[in-house]
């Protein structure tokens, strides 16, 4: 095997606050953070074009999503972050950008640290107008010990890209859609934790191809639905819209990406041998926003993966029910296209069990 | 057991998996264009025979260009290749005849350089070779293989299964380790 | 829809929504300061907007515009001249004519304050373009310019062509300043008469690198000469971009009457409000998600209806031929009975 010089893993250092430290010791429970996917009742699951409006926050049985843009992960935050920091490190083909994509780039950076520092003011901050120069940023995330002088625009006055500087400060994988020829094209990309999928491949295609793979979307109609919903999208509105799976892995890795194949696929067999895999199983929720970026008119498909094993969901039995339920419903081609169809009769037992 | 049900049976859509749609006969030339680049590719003779039909036709109606490229992967052929569209002007119609191989990677370099898709036809005189694409290292593989089929990986050696999915921007088809998981 | 699918209508929310947190993105109907004026041609006026309070006004795509209040009760648009990267004001450009813009003229002052909303994005830049080809008629001049300062920023090329009647050349010096620049790959070519014109396009069209976009703004006898000349030179219609200084079509539609068949209750639907409002605001529950015609939610059944005017995205042309369903969040009609 050829060997790789892997680039430094930039340090997570936390500031020494207060505010820090109440933050970080937020009590651990994936639950309560992860966005339910299903509406109550809802008992059979099939795909639709189900975006809907963003920053309205949901409760949920077991707490609440989608208050802000950018869920930290509470006290899992460095956890994601040093892990999304060691793949891009270790991967630096997970950071697309075909040419004409920079502005769009930055424009996103800007629009995430100042919603940031909005969202987090005691622990985010961005400065502006450094100096006087409206061009210049200042950028401290006091949870990552990040502390960022940079000039919009100027590659130079950052230690790597602003996609993939982006990209080291925040959870959710970064995508960039805009149009090109005639339709929506997926032209730049900072994914580390895309499901089975690989960000190198797929950048640079049309809605079209990258759906391909999806049973019945193309076929109903619904590409068609979603490119122009994307291709309408007002600049003054966020939309969001939830995707769910049972994760590939029966772990908490986020990693998941077809790149990095070779190191989970073992994963699953490996547990079932051992008789833990199905507790440990993840209901893996993508939550995914669309923000129209004024710059560069591109708009932005970013991914929040949250995790929670089945054990976990079984501690609410009406969740557990209704998941028995549309797991125990699902089609074959889509069970098989998530990847699970062969789990589905040890999950639905287990869930009601 | 449906009898019991007054519902409908569910109708399931048709999948479209991302694959090019080669045309089984070699297409006509583009008569609104004001220029024609004709590309022949990995010297076979159907290859040949096809852009010398297309020639005749595109020459009686505009200024055509022929680039003949024994390989694409030749830098002296892609620089070649690269010089023909650095002089060609919008307007042109760029037809591409080869290979699938050699099809695909000359589609994706055009494109690379702005290249719409009305401004491309292509035709395809054999299927016998994929661009494989390794999703572990990035590099392509020529190699003779479909869909489904098993490819020996030239970056990293792994054996690669290559999917039923294809990019038209990378000009090539999505390979995985076809070992993954087998302990 | 399938028949297996028991969807229930989603929570309705009663929160009120937030779009973007900063106000450098702030689009909506406000008052900015004017910081500038100056006269570019004895009909020409630059006007300079900034923020009262200094905060950052948002970013555009360069070839948008804003909105502008013109006069009791009136708006017009007026093209963006800057680049759109991070302005620190906003410019516009305004030709005199009779209506709005000779107020605009005439009540402007440096000091005082002017309505706007926006920007909006109708004429952007392709980001896969090699090379630009800027057309430019009399007062289109103004989205050119944007396009061409966006170009220098992002140190791409751009040949602009610009058609004017002598002594009426608005901002002819800041195309040759752009060129001017060390470095610079923009080329400004001058035409001043129809015929000029036409042999100028001719020739551009027929000699631009590959992967180039066009892009035109003015008078339409220009940009009928344009699409023209760009056809016959044989470019494709996605390389061949316009804008018109024409009104853009806001249209709120006309009221009509809606009937809720079971209890007989009609829903009067004003202009500018759709039928899930009027439906919503008459305690009539409608699920809904998107209120852009593109989630199929707000689906409802229609029993008979006068006309029905669809402006979904959802319904197939077979669904919209049967008239059996409506998209409330965006389509109208008259005389509409819902089936509910
Ligand atoms: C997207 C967009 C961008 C625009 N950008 C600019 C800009 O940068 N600078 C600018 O000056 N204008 C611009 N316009 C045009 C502007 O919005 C107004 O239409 C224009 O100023 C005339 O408004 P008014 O109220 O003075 O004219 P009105 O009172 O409505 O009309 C006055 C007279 O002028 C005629 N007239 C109206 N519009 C035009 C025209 N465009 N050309 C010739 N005659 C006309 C009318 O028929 C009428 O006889 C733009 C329009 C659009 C839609
Ligand atoms: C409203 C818009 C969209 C809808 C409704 C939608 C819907 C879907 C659905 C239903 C799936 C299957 C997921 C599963 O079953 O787990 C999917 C997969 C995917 N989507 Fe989308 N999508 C949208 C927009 C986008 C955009 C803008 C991008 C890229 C920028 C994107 C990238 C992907 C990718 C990469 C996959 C995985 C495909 C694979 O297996 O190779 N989607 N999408
Ligand atoms: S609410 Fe989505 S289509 Fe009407
Ligand atoms: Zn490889």
């Amino acid at each position: 095997m050829t060997t790789t010089t892997e680039a430094p893993v930039p340090p997570i250092a936390p500031l020494d606050t207060p505010a820090v430290r109440a933050f970080l010791a937020q009590p651990l429970d994936h639950m309560a953070r992860l966005p339910w996917p299903f509406p109550d009742g809802y008992e059979a699951f099939r795909y639709s074009v189900n975006v809907d409006q963003a920053r309205v926050p949901r409760p949920t049985l077991a707490g609440e999503w989608g208050r802000h843009l950018v869920d930290l992960g509470g006290a899992e935050y460095p956890t994601i972050m040093a892990e999304r920091r060691a793949v891009l490190a270790a991967d630096p083909a997970r950071v697309k950008v075909l040419p004409g994509m920079e502005l769009a780039c930055w424009d996103l950076l800007l629009y995430y640290f100042r919603d940031l520092a909005l969202s987090y003011p005691e622990v985010m901050h961005l400065d502006e107008r450094v100096d006087g120069d409206a061009d210049r940023f200042r950028w401290r995330n006091d949870l990552l010990g990040t502390d960022q002088e940079f000039t919009l625009g100027r590659e130079e006055t950052l230690p790597c890209g602003p996609l993939e500087m982006l990209a080291r400060e925040v959870p959710d994988d970064l995508l960039l859609v805009r149009e090109r020829d005639g339709r929506l094209h997926f032209d730049a990309g900072a994914v580390t934790f895309a499901a089975a999928w690989s960000v190198s491949f797929d950048v640079g295609m049309d809605m079209y191809e990258i759906h391909g793979p999806v049973p019945r979307m193309t076929g109903s109609g619904m590409t068609a639905r979603a490119e122009q919903f994307l291709l309408r999208m007002p600049a003054d509105q966020v939309f969001r819209r939830v995707n769910w799976n049972v994760a590939a892995s029966p772990t908490r890795t986020y990693d998941i990406s077809l790149e990095a194949l070779p190191a989970w696929a073992g994963d699953m067999d490996a547990a079932l041998a051992a008789g833990t895999a199905i507790p440990d199983c993840q209901l893996r929720i993508e939550l995914e926003h669309f923000v129209r970026l004024p710059m560069s008119g591109a708009v932005t498909f970013n991914i929040r993966t949250f995790m929670a094993s089945l054990a976990e969901v079984r501690r609410f039995p009406a969740y557990a029910a209704q998941l028995a339920t549309i797991l125990d419903e699902l089609p074959e081609d889509l069970a098989t296209y998530k990847g699970f169809a062969h789990l589905i009769p040890q999950m639905v037992a287990y869930l009601r069990s | 057991m449906a009898e019991v049900t007054g519902a409908p049976a569910e109708v399931v859509p048709p999948q479209h998996p991302s694959l090019p749609a080669w045309p089984t006969e070699p297409p006509s030339v583009d008569q609104t264009g004001t220029s024609h680049l004709v590309l022949a590719l990995g010297g076979g003779e159907d290859a040949a025979s096809t852009a010398r039909s297309w020639l005749a036709v595109a020459a009686a109606q505009a200024p055509t260009t022929l680039g003949v490229l024994d390989d694409v992967d030749d830098p002296e052929d892609r620089a070649t290749l690269l010089g023909l569209v650095d002089r060609a002007r919008t307007g042109v119609r760029v037809l591409v005849v080869g290979g699938q191989y050699d099809v695909m990677q000359a589609l994706a370099l055009l494109r690379a350089r702005g290249a719409h898709e009305s401004e491309l036809r292509a035709f395809v005189t054999d299927r016998r070779e994929l661009p494989v694409f390794c999703g572990h290292c990035q590099s392509v593989t020529r190699a003779v293989v479909e869909p489904g089929g098993e490819a020996d990986c030239r970056g990293c050696g792994r054996v690669l299964e290559v999917h039923e999915h294809a990019a038209a921007t990378l000009g090539a088809f999505l390979a995985s380790d076809a070992r993954a998981g087998a302990s | 829809m399938s028949a297996v699918v028991s969807s229930t209508a989603p929570v309705q929310r009663a929160e009120a929504y937030v779009g973007h947190q900063h106000p450098g993105y702030a689009l909506g109907r406000r008052r900015l300061h004017v910081v500038g004026l100056e006269r570019l041609t004895d009909r020409v006026l630059h006007v300079e907007l900034a923020d009262p309070s200094g905060r950052p006004l948002a970013a555009f795509q360069p070839g948008s515009h804003l909105v502008v209040e013109a006069g009791e009760g009136r708006r017009n648009a007026y093209s963006l001249t800057g680049d759109g990267f991070n302005p620190a004001t906003y410019a516009i450009s305004v030709l005199r004519l009779d209506g709005g813009s000779a107020w605009l003229h005439r009540t402007l002052e440096v000091g005082g304050e002017l309505e706007v909303e926006g920007p909006r994005s109708m004429f952007p830049a392709a980001h896969d373009q090699q090379h630009a080809l800027l057309v430019a008629g009399g007062i289109g001049v103004t989205p050119v310019l944007s396009h061409a300062r966006a170009a220098v920023r992002a140190g791409r090329s751009a040949t602009v062509l610009y058609s004017y009647r002598p002594g009426h050349a608005a901002h002819l010096d800041d195309l040759h300043e752009l060129a001017g620049r060390p470095g610079s790959r923009v080329r400004v070519v001058e035409a001043t008469d129809v015929k000029q014109t036409r042999v100028s396009l001719t020739g551009l069209l027929a000699d631009q690198p590959f992967g180039t976009h066009a892009y035109a703004c003015g008078p339409s006898g220009l940009l009928e000469a344009y699409e023209e000349a760009a056809e016959l030179a044989g470019w494709p219609a996605s390389r061949v971009h316009l804008e018109r200084f024409v009104a853009p079509e806001l249209d709120p539609g006309d009221p009509f009457t809606a009937t809720v068949a079971s209890t007989g209750r009609r829903v009067e639907v004003p202009s500018g409000t759709s039928l899930l409002e009027g439906l919503l605001a008459a305690g009539v529950p409608v699920g809904y998600l998107c209120k852009q015609g593109v989630c199929g939610e707000c689906r409802l059944p229609v029993r008979a209806a006068a006309a029905l005017d669809h402006r979904d995205v959802v319904l197939t042309a077979e669904e919209r031929q049967s008239g059996a369903h409506v998209m409330a969040c965006v389509s109208r009609g008259r005389d509409i009975e819902l089936d509910l």
